[in-house]
């Protein structure tokens, strides 16, 4: 089923992108009286008849296995009213029918074979072709990846609508080109020579610009659908995508030699003048055409692969570079540096040597060397290990909830080597070959999350460390993976103090699910925009304390500030037990209180904490006490300040991972 | 060729490196492995792409496989991306929340996620 509806897409988008090409190339070639020129617009208009019989027969196959594919079950393919539903109910569908329409009108218009004597009906008539073509294809991007790009759905169709309109009138007019060339250098088409040539120039400098347009609007459509180095090399998109620039690649490279070589020798006049060249010339458009076959055939297979931005990339390299390999490391920052200006001189020397005339050779020759050496100086210094899951993003988000059943895991299975709070001093790591990381150093910024998940999957074996896959689910790794980065980060964090240190963001506060009584749960993410102040608190030390902050919950709420109190001993009754006075009307946590506990513990240990959260989600000020009344002027300042900062453009908390 | 080589160069550096996480589903009430006291109302599923609600589809069941919720799914009018399916009281156990949901780019995806409401003491 799957290869029926890869060759039956392949066939569909080949004939619906030939049909524009094969129409505009008559176009592009214009009216003739000369009689060869007419038997090749001819035989061209009747191999357009065959291929909207293609492209509609192709089209029909594709609906079917699309109904098979919606509705679960092979036997769908065949039943019209699966089909029908389709057909009505889903995008795919809608764009389908209005394709289909269009494709059924111009096949009729191939048909009927107008009158085109007058040269004003062949503009018209042939243009009509022309536009009917573009129209059926077109629409192809509102129901392709584009489709559901999100935001900005509109501008990546309308990228990809070029993109195909684009490609259809240069991949699509190479053969009929090819044709024209061919049938003009035989002795019987000399007639026509003048004609082809001038049309090889036309298409070769319409063919220039549409280069242009498919190299923006397709590198555009790769940051939509691609995004990252790691999604090109590691996901099946991606090296698809790949394949297709290599095989556009060969196509550049014959379109250059075309035109900078064999249209130059078509120039002259008489009927014997530039006939090889023009059948050299008609060889390689062949060939062209022929690549280009290839390159919608790879189009086909992306059509049907998930774009990599939504795929788990697999890294195939032992290594990857990282600036923060340098962290620390000066001697290598210097070479680094030294090696990227030398590159950059390499790159204006290239430059200079594709704009001068008189100087390339000698201009070319330096660039590479100093491209060459500048990349040997600068880049072995930025390699860092890599492994296979280095680009793998958590499967589980940063919650109290994972970080707290992270935390058990720890101490069952970690706790022992890596040392109860993680500084690698377990008494059970001491034999190990390599004593074992010290989970809270800094240096977690040079790991990504996928080295991590590498590790506890597969274990350091030089260094003694088992791998836990068989052990753990991927999901409890993610868990260990989410406790490391906040115990990390709350070791980080030692020296925050109860004032906020200005455009300091970099502590970000776990996200958790909560609910005060019978209330729906909340979570922490849904107050952005707003400061929260999240108490831990316990009683009856607390007592004080919390009876101030009720008591001045009034200059709280004009501030804007959300409070959460969290009871430390997560006890069910906590309302009951905070008593009737003062009121208190900020929310309680009753239910999930365990799990915010465990988790903000690792950022401030002591009896009482109270965080302050600012708008975009980062912990600004941590204060720490035994929960007695303290004069609440300091932390009413902090807030204004929080409430005053500007808020940056910077990336929110959840796409800030390491 | 030459004349378009600068274009190429642009289109090369145009490719960011940054890369940014895109789940399928991406939000869950009630989340995913929740305990929750109160059995919820209704199960809702937010993803990161406009659904098709003929071809979109959930189902909770409980610990036995049996089917609970109130068959009643659908993709909400106003936000496209948001599936919900309503559920009877329901007593304390695990379930499993089950999705199929075509996205408007023509693909299917299937996915699950579980949930516990806990006993009441």
């Amino acid at each position: 089923m799957y290869a029926l509806g890869l060759v039956a897409r392949w066939v569909h988008l080949t004939s619906s992108i030939f049909l524009v090409g094969a129409s505009a190339m008559i176009v592009i070639a214009g009216p003739s009286d000369r009689s060869t020129a007419r038997r090749w617009e001819h035989r061209i208009l009747s191999s357009a008849r065959g291929l909207a019989v293609a492209a509609l027969a192709s089209g029909l196959v594709v609906l079917a296995v699309q109904t098979a594919l919606f509705e679960g079950r092979v036997a769908a393919a065949l039943e019209v009213s699966a089909i029908g539903r389709v057909l009505v109910e889903t995008q795919t569908g809608r764009v389908w029918l209005v394709r289909f329409g269009l494709l059924v009108l111009l096949a009729a218009f191939l048909v009927l074979r107008l009158s085109v004597d007058r040269r004003a009906d062949w503009r018209a008539v042939r243009g009509e072709g022309v536009l009917l073509g573009a129209a059926a294809l077109v629409p192809i991007a509102a129901a392709g990846h584009a489709a559901a790009v999100d935001p900005d759905t509109a501008r990546a169709i309308a990228f990809d609508g070029l993109h195909v309109l684009v490609a259809g009138v240069w991949v699509g007019g190479l053969l009929p080109l090819a044709l024209l060339l061919r049938t003009a250098a035989t002795i019987e088409g000399a007639d026509a020579r003048p004609y082809a040539v001038l049309a090889a120039r036309r298409f070769s400098r319409l063919a220039l610009g549409a280069m242009v347009v498919l190299a923006v609007t397709g590198a555009l459509l790769a940051t939509i659908h691609v995004g990252s180095v790691a999604g090109f090399v590691g996901t099946s998109y991606g090296r698809l995508l790949l394949a297709k620039l290599v095989l556009l690649g060969l196509v550049l490279l014959l379109a250059a030699v075309n035109r900078s070589v064999l249209l130059a020798r078509l120039a002259g006049d008489g009927p014997t003048v530039g006939r090889p060249a023009m059948r050299r010339l008609s060889g390689f458009v062949v060939a062209e055409g022929l690549l280009a076959l290839a390159i919608l055939a790879v189009v086909a297979a992306l059509s049907v692969t998930p774009p990599a931005r939504h795929e788990a990339p697999v890294w195939p390299f032992g290594l990857r570079l990282s600036i923060a390999a340098l962290e620390g490391a000066t001697a290598e920052a210097t070479r680094t540096l030294v090696g990227s200006q030398v590159a950059v001189l390499g790159l204006v020397a290239m430059i200079a040597g594709v704009i001068l005339r008189t100087w390339r050779l000698p201009l070319v020759a330096l660039a590479l060397v100093a491209l060459g050496a500048g990349a040997g100086l600068a880049l072995p210094p930025l390699a860092i290990d890599a492994y296979p899951t280095t680009y793998l993003r958590p499967s589980v988000p940063y919650q109290a909830a994972s970080i707290a059943s992270g935390a058990a895991l720890y101490r069952e299975s970690c706790a022992a080597c890596h040392g109860s709070k993680g500084a690698g001093d377990g008494l059970a790591g001491l034999p190990l070959p390599r004593p074992p990381a010290d989970l809270r150093a800094p240096h977690t910024a040079q790991h990504t999350a996928g080295d991590l998940f590498w590790w506890l999957t597969n274990g350091i074996p030089a260094a003694g460390m088992p791998g836990f896959g068989a052990r753990f689910t991927e999901e409890q790794r993610w868990d260990l993976i989410n406790f490391l980065r906040a115990l990390s980060a709350g070791y980080g964090a030692r020296g925050m103090g109860p004032t906020v240190e200005p455009d300091r963001r970099w502590l970000v506060a776990p996200d958790f699910t909560f609910a005060v009584g019978p209330t729906p749960p909340r979570a922490l993410k849904e107050y952005r925009g707003r400061v929260v102040l999240l108490v831990l608190y316990h009683l009856p030390g607390a007592r004080p304390r919390m009876s101030q902050l009720a008591g001045r919950e009034g200059t709280l709420a004009a501030l804007g500030v959300e409070v959460i109190a969290v009871p430390t001993d997560a006890a069910p009754d906590a309302i009951r037990r905070l008593g009737a006075e003062p009121r208190v009307l900020f929310p309680i946590v009753t239910e999930g209180a365990a799990a915010i506990v465990t988790a903000y513990r690792l950022f401030a240990a002591s009896p009482h904490a109270e965080f302050l959260i600012d708008r975009q989600g980062y912990i600004r000020a941590i204060a720490q006490s035994r929960g007695e009344a303290a004069e609440l002027e300091t932390l009413l300042g902090q807030i204004q300040e929080l409430n005053q900062e500007k808020t940056p453009a910077e990336a929110p908390p959840e796409e800030h991972v390491h | 060729m030459r004349r378009f080589l600068p274009a190429w160069v642009l289109g090369l550096t145009l490719l960011p490196t940054s890369a940014l996480a895109h789940a399928v589903l991406v939000k869950a009430v009630p989340p995913q492995r929740a305990t929750l006291a109160e059995a919820p109302p209704r199960v809702e599923l937010w993803f990161n792409e406009r659904l098709e609600p003929a071809y979109s589809r959930a189902s909770v069941t409980d610990e036995a496989g049996a089917q609970v919720d109130l068959r009643d799914v659908v993709v909400s009018p106003e936000d496209a991306k948001r599936l919900s399916v309503s559920l009877p009281p329901l007593g304390p156990g695990r379930y499993t929340v089950r999705f199929r949901v075509l996205s408007v780019d023509g693909h299917v995806v299937e996915s699950s996620l579980t949930f516990t409401i806990r006993s009441q003491r």
